[in-house]
C-alpha cells in the first residue's frame, strides 16, 4: 500500500510540474541530504529558472555506465578528477561552455568538459588537545610519538586514493619506502571517509586523513577550535568537485543556464555552510572569515586525469604490499 | 474380509511374507519386537508400500490407494494428536476439510467424546490429559472416522496393566455389534486372551496365521517359544 | 508430495532471482577471466578470516546455549532477547560500539591502563575476528538453544535420572543436537563472514583485511571494471556455496526419540550452576556493553533529530515488515534440505552485484527507480533468508516426519495442513525468524541507494548522509533509533510468535 501511495505521490507531482520543465540532477548522496548542499540550490535555482530541478542521487558514474545514453540526467554534480577519465569516456558529455578564467583555483584549470565548483586540500586533521607538536611534513607524520592516524582505503575511498596520489607524487620511487615507514602509526584504514572521521572524533585517533576545510565545521557549528588541519611543507593534493552537462539532455539550455549558475554568487555562496570547502568561483576576499582564515599550503599539487591513472595501479599496489606486511 | 495374496515388503535387509485371509472380527497381532508386526500393519493401512502381491479388501484391491482412501482408520503408538490442536480441533480433522469447527462437527465429536467417557475435556489441550485420556481421545478420532477396519499399533503400551485392559474392553465393546474389524498389535499375549476371536503372529519374515485365539495359545501352538 | 512441489517451485523462482542479476550484469559487461595476486589475497583473507569467525562463533555459543538451558532465573527471557542484539544493529553502529569498549580509547584499554598492562589491539585479524563473533554468536547461541529445547523434556529427565557423567550426558544428551544444528549454522556464519566487508576495513588495520566483497566495491564503483566485479562476485558464489553444500552432507538426519516417561524434577551440583551463571554474565558483558555504550552516547540527542530521520525511520520499518514477510513467506516454501542450499545463495550473492543486475533486469521493463522499495524489500528478503531457513527448516522437518503418519492417516494435506499443522506448530520459530527478518531489513541500506534513491531515504542512509555532513552526534542518535526500531520490531514479532 506504501507503494501505492508512492506511485500516486509520483502521478501527482508530475502533474502539478506539468507545465513546468523538469532538470534532472545527478547528485552523490550526501549533496542531496537536508544537510547537504542540494536543497539550497534546489531553491535558488528554481527562483531565475521557471523550471523544476528534480536531485537524482546515487553513485555516478557506474549509473551512468549502466544507464548509458538513456540516462535521464540532464546534468551531473558532484564528479572528481578520479572518475573523470571514466565519465569522459562514456561520451556521454558536452563541454561546459563557461570560462575557466572565472574561476579561483589554486591550479590554472583547462578541462572544458567538466567544471569545478568547489575544493579543498586534503590533509591531515589533528586534535590540538591531543597532539603537542603537529606535524609539518609527511617526515614528521612518522615521527609522531604514540600519536594513531586513520586513512582511507584508496581503493574504496576517493580521500584515499588522493592521499596515496599525493605520498606517490611527492615520494616517487620512494613512495613505497614510505609507507614502510609510515606503517605503524596508521591505526587502521577504513572504507569510506565516514568511518574514519567517526573514530577520530569519537577519540580512537588522534589524526584523521581529511581536508583542510574540515575544521571550519567545527568552528562554526560547534565553536569548537581544537581541530586544526596540519600544513605540510611539501605542499597539498588540491582536491575538487565539478559538475558536468550531458549531451542527451532533453532541456540543453536549461542545463546550460544551471552552468552559468554553478558559477554565479547565489550559487558559490552556498558552499562554504553546506559542503564545507572553498567556493571554485570566487576570491578568497569573497569566502565568510571562518574560511578565509582557515590555514593553507603554499603549494598545490595536481594531477590531470591521464596521469592519475597512469599512477594509480602502481601507488595503490605499493601502499597495499608496504601495508600487508 | 481382508485378502493378503502373496503380499512381500521388504525395507533393506528386513522382509516380510503375507499370504493370509482376515475375517472379520476382533483379531490379535503377536510377536516379538522388530518381528515386523507394525510393518504389517502399515501395509494394510498404506503408511508402507508393498513391493509385491495384492491387498485386498471386500475384493477390491487397495494397495495402490493412500492412506486416507482405505477403509482403515489407525491409533499409533504416538503422535495421534496434534499437541498444539484442542480436542475439538483434534477430531474436526476427520470431518472433512474446514479452516473452523463448525456447530454440527462440534456436536458430533462431543457424542463420540462422551461415548469414550471424556466428554468434558472437548475443549483440552492433549498436554493438559493424561495418557489414558489421550488414548481415549485417539480412540474418538478413529470412531469418528467411521471405518470398518480399525488398526490398533500398540496404541496402549505407555500406560498401566489396568488401564489397558479397559481401554481394550473399551474398544471391544464400542465395535463388537458395528461390523468391525479390528487389529490389534500387542506382544502380551494376555491381551488376545482379553477379547480376540483370532490371532495371527509375526514371526521369521512371515505373517502366519489366523489362529483361533485358544489354538493360538495353545501350549504347542505357534506361540511356542514365545509364551 | 505437494510439499516437493511447492520447494521445486520456490527454489526456482529464488535461483531466477539471485543468480538472474548476475548474468544479466555478465551480459551487459562481459566476464574477466583473469585473478591478479591482489584477488588472490583477498579470497585467501576472506577464507581464513570467515573460517576462524564460524568456527569461534559456533564453539563459543555451545556452553553459553547449555547454560541458558539448564538454568531457570528471573528475567531469563529478557537475556535471551538481548542476546539476539548484535546480530539485529547494523554494521556501522556496531562497530562504534565496540570500538567505545574495546578501542584504543574504549573501557577496557583505560580499565587495563589504570592498572599499568599493556593496551589491547583490536585493529587487525583478531579485530575482525572480534566483531565477527560480536555479531554471529548471539545466532549461533539462539539456534543452538532452540535446538536443545526440541529436545523432549521427557527424553531430559530420563537421562539425568540415570546419573551419568558429564562427559556421557554430553554425549547422549547434547552431541546428537549440536551435530544437528552446528554444521548448518557454522556454514551461515562462514558466508556471512565472507561477504562482509564493512566490519573488515574498519577493524582489518590496513590491506591485509581486504576481503573478496570490497574488492567487489573496488572494481564496481572505483575501477568501473564490471566485468571484474562480475567474476569476483562468482568466486564468492562459489565459495559459499560449496560450504553450504559441503555442510549439508554432514549433517545426518536424527530421528527423535519419543518417550513418554514422566519423571520426578532433576537438579545440578552448584559447581555446575556457578560456571553455568558465570558463562551468561561474561557473554552478557561482551554483548551488552558495547549497545550500552551506544545507548549512552547517542541517547541524549534523540529527541531533537530532524522530521527527515524519522520520515526515513518510518519508510525502513515498512520495508521491513515487507521484506520480513516475504522472507517468511519463502522461508516456509524451503524448509528442505535443498532449499536451504538456495536459499543460502542469498548471502553469497554480492548485494552490488544484485543491485546493479536487478537494474539492468528492470531497465528493459521501465523505470527502475519507480520500483525501488519493492525491490528493495524483496532484496532484503532475500538477505534474511537464509536465517529465516535456518530457523525454520529444523522444527519443519521434525513435524514433518512426526505427524507424517497421522495426516495421511486423516488425509490432511496442502492447504487444510498448512493451516491446522504447519503454521501453528512453527509460530514461535515464525515469530522469531520474522524478528530477525525484520530487524536485517531495517540495518540494511537497501541496494538502490547504490543507484539512485531519488524519492525514498531509509535510516540507513541518513545517518550515512548525517556522517558525511560531520553531524556525528546526530548520525549516533539516529543509529541509537535504528538500533531501537530494530529490536524493537524483532521483539514484538518475536512475542507475537510466542504468545499467539
Amino acid at each position: 500500500m506504501r507503494f501505492l501511495t508512492f506511485l500516486t505521490g509520483i502521478f501527482l507531482a508530475t502533474f502539478a510540474y506539468a507545465n513546468k520543465p523538469v532538470l534532472t540532477v545527478y547528485a552523490p548522496d550526501y549533496f542531496v541530504s537536508e544537510w547537504g548542499p542540494g536543497p539550497s540550490i534546489e531553491k535558488e535555482f528554481e527562483k531565475i529558472c521557471e523550471c523544476d530541478l528534480k536531485f537524482s542521487a546515487g553513485d555516478l558514474v557506474p549509473r551512468l555506465i549502466l544507464e548509458g545514453s538513456s540516462t535521464d540526467a540532464d546534468i551531473v554534480i558532484g564528479l572528481n578528477t578520479d572518475v573523470t577519465k571514466k565519465a569522459r569516456e562514456t561520451g556521454l558529455f558536452v563541454p561546459h561552455e563557461q570560462s575557466n578564467d572565472t574561476l579561483f583555483l589554486p591550479i590554472q584549470w583547462t578541462d572544458s568538459t567538466f567544471l569545478p565548483f568547489n575544493w579543498s586540500y586534503v590533509s591531515f586533521v589533528y586534535d590540538e588537545t591531543k597532539v603537542s607538536q603537529p606535524p609539518k611534513s609527511f617526515e614528521d607524520l612518522v615521527k609522531m610519538n604514540g600519536a594513531k592516524i586513520v586513512i582511507q582505503d584508496p581503493r574504496s575511498s576517493i580521500s584515499g586514493l588522493a592521499l596515496i596520489l599525493w605520498v606517490k607524487e611527492v615520494y616517487g620511487d620512494k613512495a613505497k619506502e614510505y609507507w614502510s615507514r609510515l606503517a605503524p602509526n596508521i591505526l587502521t584504514v577504513t572504507k569510506g571517509w565516514s568511518e574514519a572521521y567517526g573514530l577520530f572524533t569519537s577519540g580512537e585517533a588522534e589524526i584523521v586523513l581529511s581536508f583542510n576545510t574540515s575544521p571550519a565545521y567545527h568552528i562554526a557549528a560547534e565553536d569548537d577550535q581544537t581541530k586544526k588541519a596540519a600544513i605540510f611543507d611539501e605542499g597539498h593534493y588540491a582536491y575538487f568537485e565539478l559538475v558536468g552537462k550531458l549531451r542527451n539532455s532533453d532541456q540543453p539550455e536549461l542545463a546550460s543556464k544551471f552552468m552559468r549558475f554553478v558559477l554565479s554568487n547565489e550559487f558559490q555562496d552556498l558552499i562554504p555552510f553546506t559542503n564545507w570547502s572553498y567556493p571554485a568561483a570566487q576570491d578568497r576576499s569573497n569566502w565568510p572569515e571562518v574560511f578565509a582564515q582557515l590555514p593553507y599550503p603554499e603549494k598545490a599539487y595536481f594531477l590531470n586525469e591521464a596521469k592519475a591513472d597512469q599512477m594509480r595501479k602502481k601507488a595503490i599496489e605499493e601502499w597495499r604490499t608496504a601495508l600487508s606486511q | 474380509m481382508i485378502r493378503f495374496d502373496d503380499v512381500i515388503i521388504k525395507i533393506g535387509d528386513f522382509q516380510l511374507n503375507v499370504n493370509m485371509t482376515i475375517p472379520k472380527g476382533f483379531i490379535a497381532v503377536i510377536g516379538q519386537s522388530g518381528a515386523g508386526k507394525s510393518t504389517f500393519l502399515s501395509s494394510l493401512s498404506g503408511h508402507q508400500d508393498i513391493d509385491s502381491g495384492k491387498i485386498l479388501i471386500n475384493d477390491t484391491r487397495i494397495d495402490q490407494l493412500p492412506p486416507n482412501q482405505r477403509p482403515c482408520s489407525v491409533i499409533f503408538q504416538e503422535f495421534n494428536l496434534f499437541p498444539h490442536l484442542s480436542i475439538a480441533q483434534n477430531l474436526n480433522l476427520v470431518c472433512g476439510n474446514h479452516f473452523f469447527v463448525s456447530e454440527g462437527a462440534r456436536k458430533k465429536i462431543q457424542e463420540v467424546l462422551e461415548k469414550v467417557g471424556i466428554g468434558e475435556l472437548i475443549d483440552r489441550l492433549p498436554s493438559q490429559m493424561s495418557g489414558g485420556q489421550q488414548s481415549r481421545a485417539a480412540l474418538a478420532r478413529v470412531l469418528l472416522q467411521k471405518n470398518p477396519i480399525l488398526l490398533l499399533d500398540e496404541p496402549f503400551s505407555a500406560l498401566g496393566p489396568n488401564q489397558k485392559s479397559e481401554l481394550i474392553e473399551l474398544v471391544y465393546s464400542l465395535t463388537k455389534d458395528q461390523g468391525v474389524t479390528v487389529l490389534l498389535i500387542t506382544h502380551d499375549p494376555k491381551d488376545a486372551e482379553q477379547v480376540a476371536d483370532h490371532c495371527i503372529v509375526v514371526k521369521d519374515k512371515e505373517a502366519l496365521g489366523p489362529f483361533e485365539t485358544l489354538e493360538a495359545l495353545r501350549e504347542d501352538g505357534p506361540l511356542t517359544g514365545y509364551l | 508430495m505437494a510439499h516437493r512441489t511447492v520447494t521445486v517451485i520456490s527454489c526456482l523462482f529464488l535461483v531466477g532471482l539471485l543468480l538472474g542479476p548476475l548474468m544479466f550484469l555478465i551480459h551487459f559487461s562481459g566476464l574477466s577471466m583473469s585473478l591478479t595476486s591482489s584477488d588472490m589475497a583477498a579470497i585467501e583473507f576472506t577464507f581464513i578470516q570467515a573460517a576462524y569467525s564460524a568456527t569461534l562463533s559456533t564453539v563459543l555459543a555451545i556452553p553459553v546455549a547449555k547454560a541458558l538451558q539448564r538454568q531457570k532465573f528471573w528475567g531469563k527471557q529478557f537475556v535471551v532477547l538481548f542476546l539476539g542484539a548484535p546480530f539485529i544493529l547494523p554494521v556501522i553502529v556496531a562497530v562504534l560500539g565496540l570500538i567505545l569498549v574495546f578501542g584504543n580509547n574504549g573501557l577496557i584499554n583505560n580499565f587495563l591502563g589504570f592498572f599499568g598492562f599493556d593496551p589491547l589491539k583490536i585493529y587487525g585479524f583478531w579485530g575482525v575476528i572480534l566483531a565477527h563473533v560480536f555479531f554471529n554468536l548471539p545466532l549461533a547461541i539462539r539456534i543452538i538453544l532452540q535446538g536443545l529445547n526440541d529436545v523432549p523434556g521427557e527424553k531430559y529427565r530420563l537421562i539425568l535420572s540415570l546419573k551419568l557423567s558429564f562427559t556421557q550426558k554430553f554425549f547422549v544428551l547434547d552431541w546428537p543436537v549440536l551435530k544437528k544444528v552446528c554444521p548448518s549454522i557454522w556454514a551461515v556464519i562462514f558466508a556471512i563472514c565472507l561477504s562482509s566487508f564493512a566490519v573488515a576495513l574498519t577493524l582489518g588495520g590496513g590491506p591485509k583485511a581486504t576481503t573478496v566483497e570490497l574488492a567487489i566495491y573496488q572494481s564496481f564503483f572505483y575501477d568501473l571494471d564490471f566485468a571484474k566485479a562480475a567474476q569476483l562476485a562468482l568466486v564468492q558464489v562459489f565459495l559459499v556455496f560449496s560450504v553450504v553444500v559441503a555442510s549439508q552432507f554432514i549433517i545426518r538426519p536424527e530421528t527423535v526419540l519419543g518417550l513418554n516417561i514422566k519423571t520426578s524434577n532433576y537438579s545440578h551440583s552448584s559447581f555446575e550452576k556457578a560456571l553455568d551463571f558465570l558463562i551468561i554474565i561474561v557473554t552478557l558483558f561482551f554483548i551488552l556493553t558495547p549497545i550500552l555504550a551506544i545507548f549512552l552516547f547517542g541517547f541524549a540527542g534523540i529527541f531533537s533529530l530532524p522530521t527527515a530521520v524519522f520520515k526515513a525511520a518510518s519508510l525502513s520499518v515498512q520495508i521491513a515488515i515487507l521484506s520480513s514477510l516475504m522472507s517468511v513467506f519463502f522461508g516456509l516454501c524451503l524448509t528442505t534440505k535443498i532449499g536451504e542450499v538456495v536459499g543460502s545463495l542469498g548471502i553469497a550473492v554480492s548485494p552490488i552485484v544484485m543491485g546493479a543486475g536487478t537494474f539492468l533486469m528492470l531497465k528493459n521493463f521501465g523505470n527502475p527507480y519507480l520500483l525501488a522499495i519493492p525491490v528493495t524489500a524483496i532484496v532484503n528478503a532475500l538477505i534474511s533468508l537464509p536465517f529465516v531457513i535456518r530457523i525454520l527448516k529444523p522444527p519443519a522437518e521434525e513435524i514433518r516426519i512426526e505427524f507424517n503418519n497421522l495426516s495421511r492417516a486423516i488425509g490432511l494435506t496442502g492447504i487444510y495442513w498448512i493451516w491446522w499443522v504447519y503454521l501453528p506448530m512453527l509460530k514461535r520459530p515464525i515469530g522469531f525468524s520474522l524478528g530477525l527478518a525484520a530487524a536485517l531489513s531495517m540495518g540494511d541500506l537497501g541496494v538502490i541507494v547504490l543507484f539512485g534513491s531519488g524519492e525514498i531515504a531509509t535510516l540507513p542512509l541518513k545517518i550515512y548522509q548525517l556522517m558525511g555532513a560531520y553531524r556525528l552526534d546526530e548520525a549516533l542518535a539516529s543509529a541509537l533509533l535504528l538500533s531501537l526500531l530494530a529490536f524493537g520490531s524483532f521483539a514484538v514479532f518475536d512475542r507475537i510468535g510466542r504468545f499467539l
